[in-house]
């Protein structure tokens, strides 16, 4: 009996093998290269410049002449009319090297993504996401929010190495899963998607493998009234690593908001958030009566926000938009894919790394956060991240910043607007929620404004001319009571002047001149946080900084798809602290090329 | 979210909504009614939570002050009554400080550190116990306060009328002799000198036990043994959890002597027929050396706390780990004799240890 059925299976195996072989050779099943499955992008650029520093002490300085030309080739394959596979090759040479010893290849991005039934949408692989400010959201630094002519190109090239964009979305690596549909009787539309993606690659029991996973659940009633429901967990998965303790640190929200009708005049609309968190080191063995319990952190969040038109109206329209929000985050409030900071105030930069007067590690400065992506953070991280106060004290985190009670003001004048002239005002008045190491809490009041000119419009001009000013302030007080036992009289002011200019000279040339000012001065008293994200110390930082540049340059651009640019400029940094007496200029002069396809 | 765009055209066929200045009122009242709002929801959340986060910034920056002056609570103390010392003060933030009790005759020390506010009998209480050997005699004391950088706050000197009793079975602390029962063995070497000696130096009390001497033909130079049967009891009397028990000694190490080990046996009844017989009952043992050895204590300079706890006890042969002879269960309420073996290489020449107050405690090591 064995035999027959040993024989019968062999027969089935041998009957597939010559199936399979006749089924390769049949011309009608061969794989033949289909243009319309297969398709490419690439991505392309080049990057020359020439550096200088020179010390105060140093009175021949250093220099560099760095540059690399690299190209990004993406492939897309879609081997199904609902499958598509995409895979991204970087190859980057840099300048100066022999016969490919400066080459790297590497595999920038893979993804898979399809539709199951028409339902269900998937992708595996690199994924961008996000939830909510406060929930996943990947928050644009306060520091890097002034636009800047001269340096804004780099710090795209940055940005765009390292997946940050203005969607605020977070790169990472698993599994994205999304299907909706609409309840027809209610008119209510329902979309859900779930994720999960891995934090870090394993190393294979160092470290347990920790995932971040959630989902979103949207609901939209009509066309007024929708909400959503965002869950974010960052979690270690157990025993997979000989650790005491894996972390448990969930992240609820709901959001609700209300988009009247503008078909009745009504164009405001009011949104709102609010949610709980939890942060906590859970014991990888309960039972473990030796290994003792780690502190577990929760709180909450709420947000609000109106927006609409004001005043009178053009044409049916307003050129003035406003909004108010106010906003409350705990001291505890912690939320890691919302707070994972994109600079990591830790690392030193690449370039020119020490000042060799005084033999001490050089800080970043805004000239290397243009331009060097080892300064960023990639990887979310659990608990806060050091900030450094003098590149943003009142929201390092972003709206997703912990202990903080706020009110914020926005007026707009409507950019699309033909008119001379452009305008923003933002005001933003924020306080502590529980006093750091005194009762007294810290006041904090941000202004933005910026406004932009179109001279051309006032001298009839045929090309473009704009003018823009900008102006940020940012400042931490802390009221003192006489009868407290320090005066810690706090007061830092970070303030940043900017004013450029741009000329269109052709269809593709244009030239433009900037200088920006930047200035951090005073003193905060700095929290020193422990493994466990609580504060244990006060570290106070006495800040005397100035940054400030000055350069032009001319620009080509031929459609959307190819840009280039020469420019030159000068870029100073001082710093007066006790700590840090050292004053640089860094005279910079660079051409690039950016070409996408 | 997003701002929405209004449709033009749709707009004319509504007078009502495209007529500017009354709509224009209407918005303004609108505009200030959620200002209005959001102050409110501002102000209202402006109440100050309870307490502060992280440390107290006067604690990390303020400057130090005496808000109520130091004191001790008695000058002359009987610890053999239950009386204890302690410190009463006050200070503007939290502080760094350090208590140094020393003997002024016999040179103990008792060394208490704490961060407060403020001194208490719950925080800065001194109930006779020693931190650096000899212990304290009924003698007087140097008390000094150092805060903040080691500098002194306060000094006052206090006189101790009767000592800390010790807890626990007592099993020798020499003070009254060689006790009737016990039993010793001295090899006829060189020097030797297992006696009793009263001096200053005792590491409790006025009197120790002296083990030194040259063999140099033996490792064991001589042993004092502690049969149950000297305290009047068949087997000693103790706890029957070996993981309650703990056995401790004082050892002092003398300043020349690099090549002693002492071994400490302990022989149980398994059977309680009131005797040993190494064939079928267990022993059990604890090493400490001045020298590293495998599983033994490493002694320092001076006068050593040896304290085990019973369940850690190991039976050695030669040395060596081995299995006990008898039923092979840790047993501390039939111990029937605790023994001490003065060894040391017999070509490694001269060697001395000096012991003092033997001790079984119950729940935890001896606090001298």
């Amino acid at each position: 009996m064995l035999k027959q059925i040993m024989d019968r299976k062999s027969f089935c195996v041998a009957l597939a093998i010559l199936w399979s072989v006749l089924g390769s050779l049949d011309p009608a099943g061969a794989q033949v290269l289909d243009p319309k499955k297969i398709r490419f992008s690439s991505y392309a650029r080049g990057l020359m410049s020439a550096d200088g520093l020179r010390e105060t002490s140093d009175s021949l300085g250093k220099a560099v002449m760095p540059g690399y030309a690299l190209t990004d080739m993406g492939l897309h394959i879609l081997p199904h009319s609902q499958v598509e596979i995409h895979a991204q090759l970087r190859v980057r040479s840099e300048y100066g090297g022999f016969w490919g010893s400066g080459l790297t290849l590497d595999l920038r991005q893979l993804w898979i993504r399809g539709l199951v039934n028409q339902k269900v949408r998937y992708q595996v692989g690199d994924l961008d996401y996000r939830l909510s400010p406060f929930t996943y959201y990947n928050h644009e630094e306060w520091i890097l929010a002034m636009p800047s002519l001269l340096n804004s190109p780099t710090l795209g090239m940055v940005e765009y190495d390292l997946f940050q964009n203005n969607n605020h979305t977070r790169r990472q690596q698993g599994v994205v899963v999304e299907m909706g549909g609409v309840v027809d009787p209610l008119d209510l539309t329902l979309n859900a998607s779930l994720f999960t993606t891995r934090v870090a690659a394993s190393d294979f029991g160092a470290t347990p493998d920790r995932l971040l996973s959630g989902g979103r659940l949207r609901w939209k009633v009509g066309s007024h009234l929708h909400g959503k429901v965002n869950f974010v967990q960052l979690y270690d998965v157990a025993r997979t690593a000989a650790q005491p303790y894996l972390i448990h640190h969930p992240v609820l929200s709901t959001e609700w908001g209300l988009n009247p009708s503008p078909a009745q005049g009504r164009r405001w609309s009011v949104d709102a958030e609010a949610g709980l968190t939890r942060m906590g080191w859970n014991k990888a063995d309960p039972a473990n009566l030796n290994v003792v319990d780690r502190p577990v952190l929760t709180d909450g969040f709420g947000w609000l926000r109106w927006e609409g038109p004001l005043g009178s109206r053009n044409n049916g329209r307003s050129s003035w938009k406003g909004a108010v929000q106010a906003w409350y985050s705990g001291s505890d409030y912690r939320s890691a894919a919302a707070q994972t900071k994109r600079i990591n105030a830790t690392r030193s930069p690449m370039a020119f790394k020490r000042f060799e007067s005084i033999n001490v590690l050089r800080p970043m400065g805004l000239n290397d956060l243009y331009r060097d992506a080892s300064l960023y953070q990639t990887q979310v991280m659990a608990g806060l991240m050091e900030y450094d106060p003098g590149y943003g004290n009142a929201l390092p985190y972003g709206l997703a910043t912990p202990n903080r009670q706020a009110l914020a003001i926005n007026l707009r004048r409507d950019e699309d607007s033909s008119d001379f002239w452009a305008s923003s005002w933002d005001l933003q008045v924020l306080t502590d929620v529980k006093g750091q190491g005194v009762t007294n809490r810290r006041l904090f009041v941000l202004a933005d404004w910026r406004n932009e000119w179109r001279m051309h419009r006032l001298f009839q001009g045929s090309r473009p001319w704009m003018i823009t000013a900008g102006l940020r302030w940012e400042q931490t007080q802390r009221p003192d009571a006489g009868d407290d036992a320090i005066q810690s009289e706090v007061n830092l002011i970070n303030r940043q002047v900017s004013l450029q200019s741009r000329w269109e000279l052709s269809s593709s040339w244009s030239a433009f001149a900037e200088w920006q000012f930047y200035q951090s001065l005073g003193h905060d008293y700095y929290a020193v946080r422990n493994a466990y994200s609580e504060v244990v110390d006060y570290a106070r930082t006495d800040l005397d900084r100035s940054e400030q540049w000055v350069g032009a340059g001319l620009r080509y651009t031929m459609s959307d798809r190819f840009e280039a640019q020469f420019s030159t400029q000068q870029f100073i940094w001082r710093s007066g602290s006790p700590t840090l007496q050292a004053r640089y200029p860094w005279n910079t002069s660079q051409l690039m090329l950016i070409m996408k396809l | 979210m997003e701002y929405q765009s209004i449709d033009v055209n749709h707009e004319i066929m509504k007078p009502c909504c495209s007529s500017s200045s009354p709509r224009s009122g209407q918005s303004y009242r609108r505009i200030l009614l959620v200002l209005a709002l959001f102050v409110g929801l501002a102000l209202g959340s402006c109440t100050k939570e309870a307490g502060i986060e992280g440390p107290a910034l006067v604690d990390l920056f303020g400057d130090f002050q005496v808000l109520e002056p130091v004191k001790t609570n008695r000058d002359s103390v009987r610890f053999g009554q239950g009386e204890t010392v302690y410190l009463q003060g006050r200070f503007n933030k939290l502080t760094d400080w350090r208590l140094e009790v020393q003997g002024l005759s016999s040179g103990a020390r008792k060394i208490i550190q704490g961060k407060s506010r403020s001194l208490d009998a719950l925080n800065c209480v001194w109930n006779g116990s020693t931190t650096l050997f000899p212990m304290f005699r009924a003698e007087e004391t140097e008390i000094r306060l150092f805060v903040e950088n080691d500098s002194l706050l306060f000094r006052r000197r206090i006189k101790i009328l009767s000592v800390r009793p010790t807890e626990g079975f007592v099993v020798a602390d020499f003070e009254n002799g060689i006790r009737p029962g016990w039993t010793s063995f001295v090899q006829s070497g060189a020097n030797m000198s297992f006696v009793i000696r009263t001096n200053p130096l005792a590491g409790q009390g006025n009197s120790y036990y002296d083990m030194g001497g040259r063999v140099n033909w033996d490792w064991l130079i001589g042993m004092l043994e502690f049969p149950a049967a000297a305290y009047q009891v068949p087997r000693y009397p103790l706890l029957s959890n070996p993981e309650q028990v703990y056995f401790n000694a004082l050892v002092y190490l003398p300043d020349s002597v690099n090549n002693a080990l002492l071994l400490m046996q302990f022989r149980e009844d398994d059977n309680l027929d009131g005797q040993y017989n190494g064939n079928n009952e267990d022993m059990y043992s604890l090493q400490c050396a001045s020298y590293s050895v495998n599983g033994a204590q490493t002694l320092q300079r001076g006068w050593n706390l040896i304290s085990a706890r019973y369940s850690d006890l190991v039976c050695l042969v030669n040395g060596q780990p081995s299995t006990p002879a008898g039923n092979n269960r840790l047993e501390p309420n039939r111990l029937h004799r605790v023994s001490l073996l003065m060894l040391a290489n017999p070509s490694s020449g001269y060697s001395q240890l000096f012991v003092d107050n033997i001790v079984f405690t119950s729940n935890g090591p001896l606090q001298p």
